[in-house]
């Protein structure tokens, strides 16, 4: 079959048509109801390292991913085989193992009422130029990233290798339902992301890491050269700055967590709001709704809607309309991330089953530096390592690296630490919130200050001075 | 350098060898299988029997043959290279979860496709199609051959010439006496509703279940633009059972997992009934857990799934990428002393039905047994066909990737270290006042500084050379080089976790097993949420 075509693609069928194709295929295996998202991507990936090309990969990639509904049963089903012959066998393969499951009453597509309307609202999240560039464009992008992370390593001293990485990537998908919704969205992004490794003079053996990068849906907004010299010398910074880490003391200190780093803990909270975790009690927050939860100075919002956003988009994996979500105001949990399913299972209103662009009201001015500046005394945070939360009880004990402060001056450098306690009381030890949203993540958590948090560190020596 | 899954006790190694075993009459079949030498393509391959190992399953599905695979590797090298290969993969996988009693959800999955890699000095050109015809595979083939020759100086130029094929077999370490396209979704079902019956059974405080069973297969075939073609199929199961418990309002949630590369014959009754068992008690143990201090202190790894701490403590850090670069905290350390005598530590690909068993590699290196560390000395690195001809040396059959979608990199199998002279009650015996980590469920590693940290999801208290209350959720956190020499003592009770860890590393995941004799750490930072 592979030879008999040689020399001439197949003409590819549009998105609409694969999905047409797969609900006929799911309603001909007897799914009253069925939904089906098609995507199609292409993506450039490009890394040089210590001056030459380490890895460059560009493919396009494609997918389906069905959801059935039969007789009260119901199956997820993805395939990246799209031919025609191929998705009518799946379908019928999906639809028979979907059959054989229990029926579960609650399952079904989303209220009508609830879906998104078009026309598709422009987002911001497309760019012309991203969708025709070459990979000669990424590899050329790569090539001067590297050179520039490579000049800073140099002039930091002791390097022992600098990367340079460009990424583009245009996507579109479909999602199609068997009652009629259909809604397409497309996107393009694209970052470049520098990494130097410096040998630490002062500890054998230990060498620092930093990166940075620098993330866009338009290539206007990814930058030129400066952009570039930037990212290059954050990442050289971030290296030196771990020079000569070692724990800080173990006890109770205060804790800033900067604002890439805060996703971690945004992300883990997130999931204690999630359908899956209350419908079956794995979450601390189950029967939390409109309880005091965090700090007063704690305001969440889900804002899909957002220009440019990172996870801007105007319908959710259900199709439901996108709308502005609060999730926590002033400590009060006012939302649950619900999709149709979890919203009956729990007998709420469906809100959307998961985040899209999430953002943090500000409780006064001022980011990392000047509240690390205000800080008396403690541990900046600016990358954790390991770690896990326990979103049953909400426990947690994180591996961290960062900084330590004293009299608002960095003392030291910091690795070798964990934090560890309960979200309930965790969060509210929040004591400020600052206004330096991270722009590059679809979490734009800026730093968060916490008043007094367990910390495991060195062991006090005899005779040692704390910090 | 981060996993994420389940993980548990495990069966002991040699339980785990003979229980594999047993079920399938097929002890070590692969000891047969290491002299064999290549066979031309096109024969059939009767050493592996009904292995549906066959190469020419793609020939077959697909209508594949030899003069496409030299074709297409004669276009990713027509810009220039010194090698190229085809990794053809089709995948597909299934899971059904059973949610308080009620088989409720399934999902299939299916994936296929073809990478296609172009290597030029140490440039790599990488690009892979999803459709398996002609002219979409030969546009991979050429996109491979540009990206690298546009990255390098100068660009343009002929590769070496395609050498004749050579199909060469490899082991037999997942043979499936009850194959899961055989096995039918009721048989799957079943298994579960036994699970269930028991966990919920099996204490009145368990309030919530949630059972989630997935097997699947990916069929292989590399081609090399040096001739070599090897095939594979590779099954993968596992089974997690979770539970929620309740007592006096207060909620607690534990899991345990198996998992293997076999069919369904690996699971036993008595495996389920101990499945079940253990979820129970490791969850409503967790009632009793009070709060450990916070601070450095002694650390014993329980046996099994501790061997995380060699995962994460110097498994990454000897992964050859990160050496040739200099990156790593062991880079130019072959042959130093890095632990103590007691410590020997084994990368093996080649255990039986273990979840990071490989026939032979993602590039088609054999598969072997590599000794890293010997008796605290520093033996080698583990390689791909990248880092090997760098270090004018063999790979170590430890080439692996995600999916087609990626290229390979040096990455572990099963990490484990031998046994030592100890009981593990003399272990724990030595501690005054530590941590006991018997459950781990995730770890990091940053591998310039060598820091790394694993989470103990359940553990014990050690009071005066005993066990003294069950503890939860610690991170722990040290430093490789350093937790290596300060591993103090080890026990004579190896067992390879039959939990299954996920390993990712630079945006790729593949499956890996880890084992370890009971263990002490004399020091390591526990974060405890007491001061």
């Amino acid at each position: 079959m592979a030879r008999r075509e040689q020399g001439r693609a197949r003409a590819e069928a549009s998105l609409p048509e694969v999905a047409r194709a797969a609900l006929e295929a799911a309603r001909a295996g007897g799914a009253g109801e069925a939904a089906v998202q098609v995507s199609r991507s292409r993506f450039v990936d490009v890394g040089f390292r210590d001056g030459d090309l380490e890895k460059a990969s560009a493919s396009a990639k494609q997918g389906m991913s069905l959801r059935l509904f039969i007789e009260g049963r119901y199956g997820v089903h993805s395939t990246s085989d799209l031919r025609p012959e191929a998705i009518r066998d799946f379908v019928s393969k999906a639809a028979s193992l979907t059959r054989l499951l229990q029926p579960d009453p609650l399952r079904s597509l989303p209220e009508l009422g609830l879906y998104a309307r078009g026309p598709a609202p422009d987002l911001g999240v497309w760019d012309q130029t991203l969708e025709e560039s070459e990979a000669g464009e990424w590899i050329q992008r790569s090539r001067r990233l590297e050179e520039l992370a490579r000049d800073e390593g140099w002039r930091a001293g002791g390097l022992v290798s600098a990367q340079g990485g460009a990424y583009l990537e245009t996507s579109r998908d479909l999602l199609a339902t068997s009652d009629g919704f259909m809604g397409e969205r497309a996107e393009t992004g694209a970052y470049a992301v520098a990494a130097v490794v410096l040998m630490d003079p002062s500890q054998e053996a230990k060498r620092r890491s930093g990166w940075w990068w620098r993330a866009a849906r338009k290539l206007n907004n990814l930058g030129g050269e400066e952009t570039l010299a930037t990212v290059a010398r954050t990442a050289a910074a971030r290296a030196a700055r771990q020079m000569g880490a070692r724990p800080g003391p173990s006890g109770r200190a205060a804790v800033l967590i900067e604002n890439q780093a805060a996703a971690r803990l945004l992300g883990d909270l997130l999931g204690a709001c999630a359908g899956p975790a209350l419908k079956q009690e794995r979450s601390y927050l189950h029967g939390g709704l409109g309880k005091e939860i965090a700090s007063s100075l704690l305001t969440i919002t889900d804002q899909p809607l957002l220009p440019g956003g990172f996870g801007s988009r105007w319908f959710d994996g259900e199709g439901l309309a996108a709308r502005t979500l609060t999730l926590v105001e002033g400590g009060l949990l006012k939302s649950y991330l619900l999709d149709t399913y979890h919203a009956r299972a729990l007998g709420l209103k469906p809100t959307t089953g998961s985040s899209s662009n999430v953002t943090l009201a500000p409780s006064a001015p001022g980011g990392f530096q000047s509240i690390m500046e205000d800080m008396e005394r403690g541990l900046a945070v600016t990358s954790f390592l390991g770690g896990n939360f326990n979103s049953t009880t909400g426990d947690f004990s994180y591996g961290l690296q960062g900084l330590w402060i004293e009299g608002g001056r960095v003392a030291h450098a910091v690795e070798g630490m964990n934090m560890a306690g309960n979200f309930r009381e965790l969060w509210r030890a929040l004591e400020r919130v600052g206004d330096d949203p991270f722009p590059y993540a679809r979490f734009m958590t800026p730093s968060l200050l916490f008043s007094e948090v367990q910390l495991s560190g060195a062991s006090l020596a005899p005779g040692q001075a704390p910090g | 350098m981060q996993h994420t899954a389940g993980t548990g006790t495990g069966l002991s190694r040699r339980g785990f060898l003979q229980a594999a075993g047993a079920a399938t009459v097929a002890a070590p079949v692969w000891l047969g299988r290491l002299g064999d030498t290549g066979l031309a393509l096109g024969q059939t391959t009767a050493a592996q029997g009904a292995a549906p190992a066959a190469a020419d399953y793609f020939a077959q599905a697909f209508g594949l043959d030899e003069s496409d695979y030299a074709r297409l590797l004669s276009e990713a090298l027509a810009r220039g290279g010194d090698y190229a290969d085809l990794f053809f993969q089709h995948s597909l996988g299934n899971w059904i979860v059973m949610e308080d009693g009620v088989v409720n959800r399934a999902h299939t999955s299916v994936s296929l496709g073809v990478g296609v890699r172009v290597i030029r000095g140490e440039r790599t050109g990488y690009a892979f199609s999803q459709v398996l015809e002609m002219p979409a595979m030969l546009a991979a083939a050429r996109a491979a051959a540009s990206l690298v020759a546009a990255g390098g100086i100068p660009a343009g130029g002929r590769g070496v010439e395609v050498a004749p094929p050579l199909l060469k077999p490899g082991l037999d370490l997942y043979p499936m006496a009850l194959p899961w396209d055989q096995v039918e979704t009721q048989a799957r079902m079943d298994m579960l509703k036994r699970v269930e019956a028991r966990l919920s059974a099996g204490d009145p405080r368990v309030k919530k279940t949630l059972l989630q069973f997935h097997d699947g297969w990916s069929r292989i075939l590399v081609a090399t633009s040096e001739g070599l073609r090897r095939a594979d199929l590779r099954p993968r199961t596992s089974l997690y059972a979770s539970a929620v418990a309740e007592q006096g309002g207060r909620k607690e949630s534990n899991y345990r997992d198996v998992t293997a590369r076999g069919g369904l014959e690996l699971y036993t009754p008595e495996m389920l009934d101990a499945l079940a068992d253990e979820t129970v008690s490791r969850t409503v143990n967790l009632f009793e857990a009070r709060p450990l201090m916070a601070g450095e202190m002694p650390c014993v790894l329980a046996s099994g799934s501790a061997g995380i701490l060699l995962h994460e403590a110097i498994g990454h850090g000897l992964e050859a990428d990160f050496n040739r670069r200099r990156v790593s905290t062991y880079a130019g350390r072959l042959g130093q002393r890095v632990a103590g005598e007691q410590v020997t530590v084994v990368d093996d690909g080649t255990i039986p039905h273990a979840h990071g068993a490989i026939n032979f590699d993602d590039e088609g290196a054999d598969s072997q047994r590599t000794v890293l560390v010997e008796k605290g000395v520093l033996r080698s690195y583990l390689h791909d066909r990248l880092s090997a001809a760098w270090y004018k040396t063999a790979s170590t059959g430890s080439g692996r990737r995600q999916s087609y979608e990626h290229a390979p990199m040096p990455r572990m199998r099963a990490t484990f270290m031998e046994n030592g002279p100890h009981k593990p009650e003399e272990v724990i015996a030595q501690v005054k006042h530590g941590l006991y980590a018997e459950q781990f469920s995730n770890g990091q590693v940053n591998i310039g500084a060598g820091d790394f940290s694993f989470y103990v999801k359940s553990g014990w208290a050690i009071e005066n050379g005993k066990l003294s209350h069950p503890v939860k959720d610690i991170n722990v956190i040290g430093n490789g080089p350093q937790a290596l020499s300060n591993i103090t003592m080890v026990a004579d009770d190896l067992k390879l976790a039959r939990a299954g860890y996920m390993c990712g590393k630079l945006g790729q995941t593949v499956p890996v097993s880890q084992g370890l004799p009971t263990t002490l750490v004399s020091s390591m930072n526990v974060g405890g949420s007491h001061g």
